[in-house]
């Protein structure tokens, strides 16, 4: 298994840490984020339970809060992890379209 | 004329038992992992609006949380089952509630799609042939199935009687004890859902022009 294998919960995870990189959130306000940018609805224990594997691999970190609603932060490697991804996307984006536009003729 | 705060207190209102039910299920979650998150996830599910693919979605949730939260073993489950089975206030509406949704739901899939567009071959079935057999052998099932639900309701009375109470007798025949509870809170089930699933009878029978 890859060393930041998020698992059965990847496309949720990405977009938690996605959500994340624009500043410290809590569990509502990211649901309301990812919906906002990708339209994606997570339920609330799809979004718990990736925060909880985020935060077991070290890619997110709970900020101190004495409210209910504990905001998190993405972490260095979180920035890392997801920086790898986007770089994934976007090979794949690249090929896709390129290739597509080859069907299209 | 309808601030924030009204039209809020409304939505609220109106979910509420559904929010609650749904906050219950957060007791099956293991242990560890309530004590980190269960405030902040109780906060979400408050905020937000609950659906039945919430239910699932938590549910699916609570598997995954034992398989892979530490120190959360699958075998701690029966922990948390006999926590709230044991909690009076909330165990005996909530398997109430439970067992009336999954009654309705295996209806559902006993008619094998949506009640709504049933709804016409239903009426016409159960209002317009008064003497058929499906209809006889249908309506028997359900109100088979109603009145076994309507005696599980009854239970609760006699499960906070005799099972909570701090008769000395009582507690001192376990045996007998976990016999009673467990036909009060199980028996039924498996006839309610006979008496629901009455598949075979009456949709075999409107597609087969029968009706």
């Amino acid at each position: 298994m890859p060393k930041h294998d998020v698992g059965r919960f990847s496309d949720a995870s990405y977009l938690i840490l996605a959500s994340l990189a624009s500043g410290p959130k809590h569990g509502y306000a990211m649901m309301e984020d990812i919906r906002e940018f990708s339209g994606t609805h997570l339920e609330p224990g799809t979004l718990y339970g990736a925060i909880s594997r985020l935060e077991q691999r070290g890619l997110i970190e709970a900020c101190d809060s004495e409210a209910r609603r504990r905001p998190y932060r993405i972490t260095a490697s979180g920035i890392q992890v997801l920086k790898e991804r986007v770089e994934v996307l976007e090979r794949v984006a690249h090929v896709g379209k390129a290739r597509l536009r080859t069907v299209e003729r | 004329m309808w601030g924030r705060q009204d039209s809020e207190r409304l939505r609220d209102k109106g979910g509420r038992p559904v929010k609650t039910l749904a906050k219950w299920l957060l007791k099956l979650y293991p242990r560890q992992w309530r004590i980190r998150y269960q405030d902040e996830l109780t906060s979400v599910i408050e905020a937000h609006r609950v659906t039945l693919v919430t239910f699932v979605d938590l549910c699916i949730g609570i598997i995954h949380a034992y398989f892979t939260y530490p120190r959360a073993g699958l075998w701690k489950f029966r922990f948390a089952v006999a926590a709230i089975a044991a909690d009076k206030r909330t165990s005996q509406p909530v398997w109430i509630r439970l067992s009336s949704c999954t009654t309705i739901m295996a209806f559902q899939w006993g008619a094998r799609g949506c009640w709504m567009d049933k709804f016409p071959c239903y009426r016409r079935a159960y209002l317009h042939i008064p003497g058929s057999t499906v209809r006889k052998r249908s309506l028997g099932n359900l109100v088979l199935a109603c009145a076994l639900r309507q005696w599980s309701c009854n239970m609760q009375e006699r499960i906070r009687d005799s099972y909570w109470s701090v008769d000395p007798c009582e507690k001192r025949k376990p045996a007998r004890r976990c016999w009673r509870l467990w036909s009060d809170y199980f028996g039924p089930s498996p006839l309610v859902w006979r008496g629901l699933c009455s598949r075979g009878n009456l949709f075999d029978a409107i597609q087969c022009n029968q009706i």
